[in-house]
């Protein structure tokens, strides 16, 4: 009688082995490398997802250089997510070289190439600002997410309406916002050029001292030129960003205090990375959010003598 | 009796982890010209490095006119030898000169033009006065060791030690140096040189003092240079071109 | 709605508007290049007449790390905190390459060598390290390693002419004796100089140079602020005193172009251009400079020859 319980229990265990895991509850292992991004899986899956998010709060992904750690974490997952159109510019050849094994996916893959912002022969990779382009994003994650793990396919279906109805709700939430501005008032400057689908979506101007990629350094003339806007048109807020120094803008703020012009610095806005992880920023709603609120407060103050 | 100008005791000294130096004790009279002779590596140079406190020893005393080298620093001069300068420094001859003035100042002081007269009458003793703003860099090696030598003058000290001051020269600078030596002996000055010409030092010098590893002798010219002793201390090794035997004084050459 | 018009007026008219000093930013760039490139070059001329060329290449790459360290503990990146940090790596790093071929068998060389990349490594590994941090404000840290100029505040160029214009101070009043002590050590050892303390302020005021230059030109090039200066200024003279006038003129005229270039083209960073200039007064001085100049000495050479071809 011992003899075949403990046989039982053997095969039993052996037979756990061979199980194959799909089979199992086990979550999806996804890779995301912003925050945004990842934002958007963990609204999606939920706890159907088991999501290793890249590069936190403060990272710039024009810079970023993946660590050991990355390359784990990539090699383990079953479905990566990355930005595209050269965002995350230092980490190229580590997608071509997972995209041969595993499922690796640009989420702007799904925007038609009409709708992105060409600076030349060079796309504006920022897509998250326009809260109805990140929506296509969205639709694309979605996608993916099915094809992988068809099992779930309603409870991500729920998920993702719901998020666009949030999503939704914001981008006209934001148009409303920036209405609240005259129009002579709706000047954007920030560090570096990450708001041009926010301009063109929210009607603002939008200018910033490093170029679209924080790669490219700027020097005395960059500075000037922005100063010459500044005064010309009377601006009195510039907008540091979370993953740029904020030492830049605060030469350009000081330069422009010595010619008496009054300039501030309006807020911090979260661009290319999100808040700390666990707050309200740390969400893609709330960076959105905080960004608006923080432009607008900003910008109304000084109000021109019409 | 004056005070002896340069006491060594019992000095040993090492280099890295080998012994150079042990044992070394002798006591030079005031106003003597003394030659230090041995063989190469016998620790001549760095006998000297020692006495000016250059190189550590392990052992041993040395009392400069009854005290401390660092209390009588001003009664010394040092002449290195020639060939561990760069002579490529863009330096000039007079420039070279000040320096010894600078014993003699505090560190934010500046040689004056008393200080300029001093070198100025250095040179001239030593025949380089036209060279004085010459660079270094164009001057040959026996006009090199006179610059030397004026630096050391300008010290106005009581005791020069040098370091193979007639090694290379021509017959110019070897003949000035010679005029020099005499006019510190007629103002009671002590030279100490490491020498190794054994030709030229009954001649050039009143002392010697032969090392090889330690003292093999110290003693006035006459009677320390012997062949016996000569022997001793260059161990069978005795320079090419030495006549043993001949003393020979005065001004007289070959 | 209308566009900005970027209208850029030529360079030449940009560079007038220079000259006038109207421009803030651009002013104080202009001092702050031209004050380092000045105790720069005057520093730096030492070392190379010691033999010791590199040592401001190894006290720029030792720094890196002090400064991660120091945003890691104070989290912040204020001028004073950089400086601290950045200062105490370096004699660090000094210290080191010191103690290596005294205490060991390696090579001064080796020593030098060995000290840069170790410290340099510990940098970048500290730099990776911080990226991963859950911490606010840790954007810009590797800035340092290319240096960015034109993002200098009111109190960067405060401490900068502080410790500028003390270098140029006290080396004008101590140099004869670190001539001394560079031409002949153990003479001026034995006139009683106090050689191991003039070593040490002079390596001090390197490291203070070093670190006060990382903000314009990085922690890669500042060598060559170091070291081309003096370099170029032994082809225009023999005397010591001159050369160090003209690395400092050199010096200076460099972070002057360099600062004045930035201002015309867009996108143009200060601290590669400093450089660029750098090598091209090199270029020039060998070729033309008048005492030792390539020119010149074709030309005394054929003079000399001449009378024996009549």
């Amino acid at each position: 009688m011992k003899r075949l319980s403990i046989t039982a229990w053997f095969l039993s265990f052996v037979l756990v082995l061979f199980v194959p895991s799909s089979s199992w509850s086990a979550p999806l292992k996804v890779v995301a490398t912003t925050g945004m991004i990842g934002d958007v899986v963990q609204q999606l899956g939920q706890d159907k997802i088991a999501l290793s998010t890249l590069m936190g709060t403060g990272v710039d992904p024009h810079l970023y250089k993946a660590t050991h750690g990355d390359m784990r974490r990539l090699q383990q997952a079953e479905v990566i997510f990355y930005n595209g159109l050269h965002l995350e510019g230092k980490m190229q050849s580590i997608f071509h070289k997972m995209a041969r094994s595993k499922a690796v996916y640009a989420v702007s893959e799904g925007i038609p190439k009409s709708d992105l912002i060409h600076y030349g022969s060079v796309v504006d990779p920022h897509i998250w600002f326009d809260v109805s382009l990140w929506q296509q994003a969205v639709e694309t994650v979605l996608e993916k997410l099915i094809r992988h793990d068809p099992k779930h396919q309603a409870f991500y279906n729920a998920n993702a309406k719901r998020y666009l109805q949030t999503l939704t709700a914001l981008h006209q939430w934001v148009l409303d916002q920036i209405n609240t501005l005259a129009p002579a008032q709706r000047v954007l400057i920030t560090a570096h050029d990450a708001f041009g689908y926010f301009g063109r979506a929210y009607g603002m101007e939008v200018r910033g001292l490093q170029g679209i990629s924080t790669v490219a350094e700027f020097g005395l003339h960059d500075l000037k030129q922005l100063k010459d806007l500044i005064v010309a048109r009377q601006i009195p807020a510039v907008f540091v960003e979370s993953s740029v120094p904020k030492k830049f803008l605060q030469a350009l703020v000081a330069g422009v205090s010595e010619s008496g012009h009054d300039l501030k610095i309006g807020g911090e806005l979260y661009s290319d990375a999100m808040g700390l992880a666990n707050t309200a920023e740390g969400t893609y709603v709330g960076m959105v959010q905080h960004n608006v609120l923080t432009i607008v407060k900003a910008l109304k103050q000084g109000e021109p003598s019409q | 009796m004056s005070v002896s100008p340069l006491r060594v005791e019992n000095l040993a000294m090492r280099y890295h982890t080998q012994p150079v130096l042990e044992g070394v004790s002798f006591d030079i009279p005031a106003g003597s010209s003394v030659a230090i002779l041995g063989p190469n590596g016998a620790g001549k140079s760095t006998l000297l490095k020692g006495i000016m406190g250059l190189a550590p020893l392990m052992q041993g005393k040395v009392s400069v006119f009854g005290g401390a080298l660092t209390d009588q620093r001003l009664k010394v001069a040092y002449v290195p030898q020639r060939d561990e300068s760069d002579w490529d420094f863009p330096i000039q001859v007079m420039d070279v000169v000040l320096m010894g003035r600078h014993g003699h100042l505090k560190f934010w002081q500046r040689p004056s033009s008393v200080d300029r007269a001093l070198a100025k009458q250095a040179l001239q003793k030593l025949d380089m006065l036209p060279y004085q703003n010459r660079q270094i860099s164009q001057l040959s090696g026996g006009q090199q060791q006179r610059v030397f030598l004026a630096r050391a003058l300008v010290q106005q000290a009581d005791l020069y030690l040098m370091d193979e001051p007639f090694a290379g020269v021509d017959m110019m600078t070897e003949k000035a140096i010679v005029g020099l030596f005499e006019i510190l002996k007629q103002q009671q000055k002590t030279i100490v040189c490491v020498h190794h010409d054994l030709n030229t030092v009954a001649e050039y010098f009143d002392w010697v003092i032969l090392i090889n590893h330690g003292l093999i002798a110290s003693g006035p010219v006459e009677t320390t240079l012997t062949p016996e002793i000569i022997a001793k201390t260059y161990g069978g090794r005795i320079p090419l071109g030495l006549k043993l035997g001949t003393q020979r004084k005065g001004n007289g050459r070959f | 709605m209308a566009d900005f018009e970027w209208v850029s007026p030529s360079a030449w008219m940009l560079t007038k508007a220079f000259w006038r000093f109207e421009d803030a930013n651009a002013l104080w760039v202009l001092i702050g290049s031209v004050l380092l490139g000045m105790s720069a070059s005057v520093v730096g001329s030492f070392a190379v007449l010691k033999r010791n060329a590199l040592i401001g290449d190894a006290l720029a790459h030792s720094a890196l790390p002090g400064v991660m360290m120091a945003f890691i503990l104070f989290e912040t990146q204020s001028p004073l905190v950089v400086l601290f940090g950045a200062m105490s790596s370096s004699l660090l790093g000094l210290f080191l390459m010191d103690w290596l071929p005294k205490n060991t068998k390696i090579k001064p060389d080796a020593a030098l060598a060995i000290t840069l990349s170790f410290f340099f490594a510990l940098g970048l590994m500290a730099l990776s390290y911080i990226q991963g941090l859950n911490v606010e404000g840790k954007s810009g840290l590797d800035k340092i390693l290319f240096g960015q100029a034109a993002a200098m505040l009111p109190e960067d160029l405060m401490v900068l002419s502080a410790v500028a214009m003390g270098v140029l101070l006290l080396i004008t009043l101590l140099f004869q004796k670190w001539r001394l002590i560079t031409f002949n050590r153990q003479y001026a050892r034995s006139i009683g100089i106090w050689v191991k303390a003039y070593d040490v302020l002079l390596a001090l005021l390197m490291v203070l140079v070093v670190v006060i230059g990382l903000q314009i030109v990085g922690v890669v090039l500042m060598a060559a602020v170091l070291l081309v200066p003096v370099s170029a200024a032994r082809f225009w003279h023999p005397q010591l005193a001159v050369i160090l006038w003209v690395a400092a003129i050199i010096g200076g005229l460099s972070g002057l172009i360099s600062a004045n270039i930035s201002y015309i083209a867009p996108a143009t960073p200060t601290g590669p251009w400093m450089v660029l200039v750098l090598a091209g007064f090199f270029i020039f001085s060998f070729i033309f400079a008048p005492y030792q100049g390539w020119l010149v000495r074709r030309i005394r050479q054929a003079s000399q020859r001449s009378p024996l071809h009549e």
